[in-house]
């Protein structure tokens, strides 16, 4: 027998608590283990999300430069040698900037396009064509006949040149000749991905376009590519200048999984301030521009958010799986009280007892530790490169830890709060003669083991609470942005809302009514009893009540407002102070003031602004200039986007969205995923909260024994023993139910209130809101859960009591 | 000290091994308070072996907590194998329990570790005081009361007996001076209880050790030379057994104790048996006195004493 054999006895001789300890330090480990990766999960969601929707113009890194061919000789390629400049330019960018930035790649506009005034036959009355060379041309489009063009020659006049497959077929183009002065068709090719969001910096290699004009007829404009060595030596003989543009594409792949916003900002904007050298001997340096700093902020935001959010809910489910490995601990102290008392009386001192509990200790944590590392290894890939939480801000920082603080507070008021319970509860019990139940209130007033379980359920239910309600907060202020934005189920902006336009919109079916909106004076005085303001004048039809109606954010105008028996009355908005019931509208004069609201949802008024009927406008003399905003009311049953395909092909140059493809376009990728993440922390949470009852209960179950016996020795049947067990739980576990919710939603108010959620709700103030089928799925798991731990307990006592 | 060779006691301190004056405890649970000793004295020589009987609650599990040193005392003074058990500091006491007394409890299973092997049990307390050649020892303890065989086995795998002398082995693992029984057989029947009692008897005997039984057993006068009776907490009366020449037992004497105030407590099957109430006639003979029931005149009784 040595000090290790003995340790390792005692491990082996009671084996599943030991094991209960492993676990909960396996749970625990992993959970905190998981946080980094979950977090720089979100973060390169939030990125790519941010990305994936950037247009090349708000994404790309450019570069743009003129210059006229300089070479002769057609061996030089400065294509080739600006491209390997860029994409040295690139290799040598910092990680994660250099990641993000896929190779570069280049377009020569050479001077002017190339008109010509095709046969009659065409149905075009000119054709107009760039010459450009795209320095990638190859890598991105497939030949369809023909070849490549060969080099141009800086002595022959006709330069070979590739088009657009589609535009070739439409003007019935042949190979071999030359359809435009000094241009002979070589091939034709297609992109072999048009979607591809190069194209967007080269339009003319994806689609050719039509111009018309009232007057003459349908203008074909499409491009030529030729070969790059013609930046060096120019086009059929001529060397026009060159404008190039040097463009770094942003890869919206996994690859950014992780990516500190905050990082990339820093390294792009170091990167936009310098000037690069593209050639060897400095005669070229270039500037790159991009917009991409701004979106980069805005995606730091986001992210820190959403860091705040995890954590702030991760405090639930590691707090809990903290007090499993201590009540497990505490299990397994429990059970060989006996022999502790043994070998202390043997003469073990506490030095003694505690090196090997200490050792125990290490063991079980390392054991348990690396298997629930090993889990999370193989579960969630680990943190990409350049991952980080970013730096908290002081008030996200508070935000993340201000649930658990919350829950601590609660925790000691709903302690207090339950004695003040349990003591009202006597008196009926009391008088009731009901002993068991008696019998149980008393002992829950008399034992402190009711306050873990109290905190797990606090704990529990308020952090599934907190997730929720931040993600139906999130998701009804996303659908009020969406619906400020649209106002109407369909909006249409872009044509003057002419009878004609009106009655188009009208004749698709679904189409309920159509309000024209007009803007139709800025600045106008407006003078009230106290003070004078300039404001916008915007004029509506009646049918506008129709399209606010059913929004979220309908802002109730009076009917009146439309009424034209008498004048003309305005609603005001913005700046313009509350209260005021008449004043002087500009050259209308006299208006009734009807109310006074922030915003009119679908338009986008200004600071100050007053609404009118366009009616009373107009027949008062106001200037009234058409429309040039529709909200549609949809029919009942009709589907808002299938009136607004319908609508799309009637009015082709319009711009009409629904309110619904607005809150798609807010459902970020991130914000999808913390809305899972709300639901597994959540449950995960409700697990941990079950098993931290059930222990801590088992732990306090010794206490309750000596009671049980008595109530047995008085011949009380099961029953009454299983009741007095319920009376002790229940109103403490109940309470803290109850609290947890009322905790759960102040933690989400002021996690709503503290952090910025611009990057769904807009510019709008995240409200909080409830969920009622998640606090109702939440109520009814914790009080499945509750009933089965409170059966459990009553079980064990009535069981207890039996053995003599 | 080989367990296997009777020596005298040797002892490092000077007087008896178990010492105890106007010994108090009180315990205060829930408001009330329980005398569980008030005022007890006691004296026990090295190597004397002496049984301990009294009442259900009259205080003997009390008092061998207390000189075990796992409990201390309200009031009074107590010394075991020198050691003040009022004065001591926490490192002295985990070293008086390490080497200086081993106990017995009553439940069989209080005294070992269900799930060491016996031999591994005896190890326990020398693993624990740091002691060297722990194997050889144990064998040689468990060897002596008979259960060499028995070492690899587990304590449910031994019947209640041999779990009891295991639990001696283990109590003289560290060869202490004092060795506190208390109700060591009070789970076994008859015949297992007289091995038990004759295995503490011999191997107090074999090593010298002082052994202290507390008992409900009435037949455990005939296992030792002194019966010390405990009654509300005091020790009240005794009875020491004499041999003679070939160790069969000569005489019963019978003693009581006096108090400094000079009250005596008499037997109660005396009380009894003579109707002694309220008062007692008492009568100065030569170097005694007589204790009389108050209505019968000593002048005219038959016996004397009482
Ligand atoms: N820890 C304690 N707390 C309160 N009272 C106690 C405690 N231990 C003992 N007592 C009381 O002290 C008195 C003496 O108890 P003790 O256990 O010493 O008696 P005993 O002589 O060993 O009895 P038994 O023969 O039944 O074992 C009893 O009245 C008992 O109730
Ligand atoms: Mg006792």
């Amino acid at each position: 027998m040595t000090p290790l054999s003995w340790i390792v006895s005692r491990l082996r001789a009671g084996l599943a608590p030991v094991v209960a300890v492993a676990v909960a330090v396996a749970v625990t480990v992993a959970l905190i283990a998981a946080l980094p990766r979950v977090v720089a999960d979100l973060a390169g969601r939030a990125t790519s999300g941010a990305f994936a929707t950037l247009s090349a113009r708000e994404g790309d890194l450019m570069a743009r430069w003129r210059g006229a061919p300089a070479a002769t000789a057609t061996t030089t390629d400065p294509g080739a040698a600006y491209l390997e400049a860029a994409e040295d330019l690139r290799q040598a960018q910092p990680r994660p900037l250099r990641d993000v930035l896929v190779p570069p790649q280049l377009l020569g506009e050479l001077g002017f396009p190339l008109s010509v005034t095709p046969p009659a036959s065409s149905g075009y009355h000119r054709l107009t064509f760039a010459v450009l060379v795209d320095a990638t041309l190859e890598e991105h489009t497939r030949l369809v006949s023909g070849a490549w063009p060969r080099p141009p020659d800086a002595a022959d006049p006709v330069t070979e040149a590739v088009v657009l497959h589609d535009a070739a077929e439409r003007l019935g183009w042949v190979l071999g000749s030359e359809p435009l002065p000094g241009i002979r068709l070589a091939g034709t090719f297609r992109p072999t991905d048009p979607h591809d969001r190069r194209w967007e910096q080269v339009p003319r290699g994806v689609r050719y376009a039509e111009l018309v004009d009232p007057n003459l007829g349908t203008e074909l404009v499409s491009a030529v590519f030729v070969d790059r060595r013609a930046l060096a030596v120019g086009v059929s003989g001529k060397r026009p200048q060159i404008i190039h543009t040097l463009w770094y594409g942003i890869s919206a792949d996994t690859e950014s999984a992780g990516l500190d916003a905050e990082v990339l900002a820093g390294q792009l904007t170091a990167t936009l301030a310098r000037t690069h050298d593209l050639t060897t001997d400095g005669r070229l340096s270039i500037r790159l521009f991009s917009e991409l700093g701004d979106v980069l902020d805005a995606v730091s935001v986001q992210q820190r958010t959403l860091t705040a959010l995890v954590l702030a809910m991760a405090a639930g489910p590691v707090g809990l799986s903290i007090l499993l490995v201590w009540l497990a601990a505490v299990g397994v102290r429990a059970r060989r009280a006996t022999v502790t008392a043994l070998v202390r009386a043997r003469g073990a001192s506490p030095g003694q007892l505690r090196a090997w509990a200490l050792t125990e200790g290490v063991a079980l944590l390392l054991v348990g530790g690396l298997a629930g590392y090993a889990v999370v290894d193989a579960a969630l890939p680990g943190p990409g490169r350049g991952a980080g939480v970013g730096s908290l801000s002081g008030t996200d920082a508070l935000a993340a830890v201000a649930p658990t603080l919350l829950t601590v507070a609660g925790g000691i008021l709903v302690w207090r709060l339950r004695q003040g319970v349990l003591r009202l509860l006597v008196g009926p019990l009391r008088t009731r003669r009901s002993l068991p139940g008696l019998l149980g209130v008393l002992r829950a007033l008399r034992g402190s083991g009711g306050a873990l379980p109290l905190i797990a359920v606090l704990l529990g239910v308020s952090v599934a609470v907190v997730g929720g309600t931040v993600s139906a907060s999130l998701d009804a202020t996303a659908r009020d942005a969406a619906w400020g934005l649209n106002g109407a189920p369909v909006r249409i902006a872009g044509p003057r809302m002419t009878d004609d336009v009106v009655a188009r919109i009208e004749s698709v079916d679904g189409v309920a009514s159509v309000a024209r909106v007009a803007r139709v004076a800025d600045a106008v005085p407006l003078q009230l009893p106290e003070q004078t303001i300039h404001v916008g004048v915007w004029a509506a039809d009646d049918h506008l009540l129709d399209a606010y109606r059913g929004s979220p954010v309908d802002p109730g105008l009076p009917p009146a407002l439309f009424g034209s028996a008498d004048g003309v009355a305005a609603v005001v908005g913005g700046l313009v102070p509350e209260g005021a019931t008449g004043g002087r509208l500009g050259s209308v004069g006299q208006v009734r003031l009807l109310g006074h609201r922030d915003l009119l949802p679908g338009i986008a008024t200004p600071d100050a602004w007053a609404l009118v009927s366009s009616e009373a406008w107009a027949s008062a003399g106001g200037e009234a200039p058409t429309a040039t905003i529709a909200l549609v009311a949809v029919a009942d049953g009709a589907r808002a986007d299938e009136v607004a395909s319908a609508l799309r092909v009637q009015l082709d140059t319009a711009v009409v969205s629904t309110a619904e493809e607005q809150l798609r376009g807010r459902h970020v990728p991130a914000s999808l995923a913390f809305a899972r993440l709300a639901t597994a922390t959540g449950l995960a949470t409700l697990v941990l909260m079950t098993g931290a009852i059930l222990a801590a209960d088992a732990v306090g179950a010794a206490t309750r024994r000596d009671a049980t016996a008595r109530l047995r020795a008085l011949g009380a049947p099961d029953r009454d023993i299983r009741l007095s067990v319920v009376w002790e739980t229940a109103p403490g576990l109940l309470l803290a139910v109850a609290s947890g919710i009322g905790l759960g939603i102040g933690a989400a108010a002021l996690l709503l209130g503290w952090l910025d959620y611009g990057f769904i709700t807009g510019a709008r103030r995240a409200r909080l809101a409830l969920d009622p089928a998640w606090l109702a799925a939440v109520l009814g798991l914790v009080l499945v859960a509750l009933a089965a731990v409170i059966t459990t307990a009553a079980r064990r006592a009535a069981r207890e009591g039996e053995a003599p | 000290m080989t367990p296997t060779s009777t020596r005298p006691p040797s002892r490092d301190h000077a007087g008896p091994d178990i010492w105890c004056e106007d010994l108090v405890r009180i315990f205060t649970t829930e408001g009330a308070e329980v005398q569980a000793l008030q005022g007890l004295n006691l004296v026990v020589e090295p190597g004397e072996v002496v049984a301990l009987v009294g009442a259900s609650g009259s205080g003997k599990s009390t008092l061998l907590g207390i000189l075990s040193g796992l409990d201390r005392p309200t009031g009074g003074r107590a010394r075991v194998a020198g050691h003040d058990l009022t004065a001591m500091r926490p490192r002295q006491r985990i070293s008086f329990r390490r080497h200086s007394v081993g106990f017995i409890w009553q439940q069989t299973s209080q005294n070992l570790v269900p799930h060491l092997s016996a031999a591994d049990n005896v190890m326990l307390p020398m693993m624990i005081a740091g002691r060297r050649d722990r194997a050889a020892r144990a064998h040689d303890l468990l060897d002596m009361l008979g259960l060499a065989d028995q070492s690899r086995r587990l304590p449910p795998e031994l019947s209640g007996g041999q779990q009891q002398r295991v639990a001696i082995a283990t109590a003289l693992a560290n060869a202490p001076d004092v060795l506190l029984a208390d109700e060591p057989t009070g789970e076994l029947d008859d015949e297992n209880s007289a091995a038990v009692l004759e295995a503490l008897r011999g191997v107090a005997q074999l090593t010298g050790t002082t052994v202290l039984i507390v008992t409900h057993d009435p037949t455990v006068s005939d296992h030792v030379e002194r019966t010390v009776q405990i009654r509300d907490g005091r020790t009240s009366t005794e009875v020491v057994r004499r041999f003679d020449a070939a160790g069969r037992t000569e005489a019963w004497e019978e003693y009581t104790v006096i108090d400094r105030a000079g009250r005596i407590q008499l037997p109660k099957a005396h009380v009894e048996e003579l109707g002694l109430r309220d008062r007692v006639r008492l009568r100065h003979g030569d170097g005694h006195v007589e204790v009389w029931p108050a209505t019968r005149d000593p002048r005219h009784g038959a016996e004397e004493g009482s």
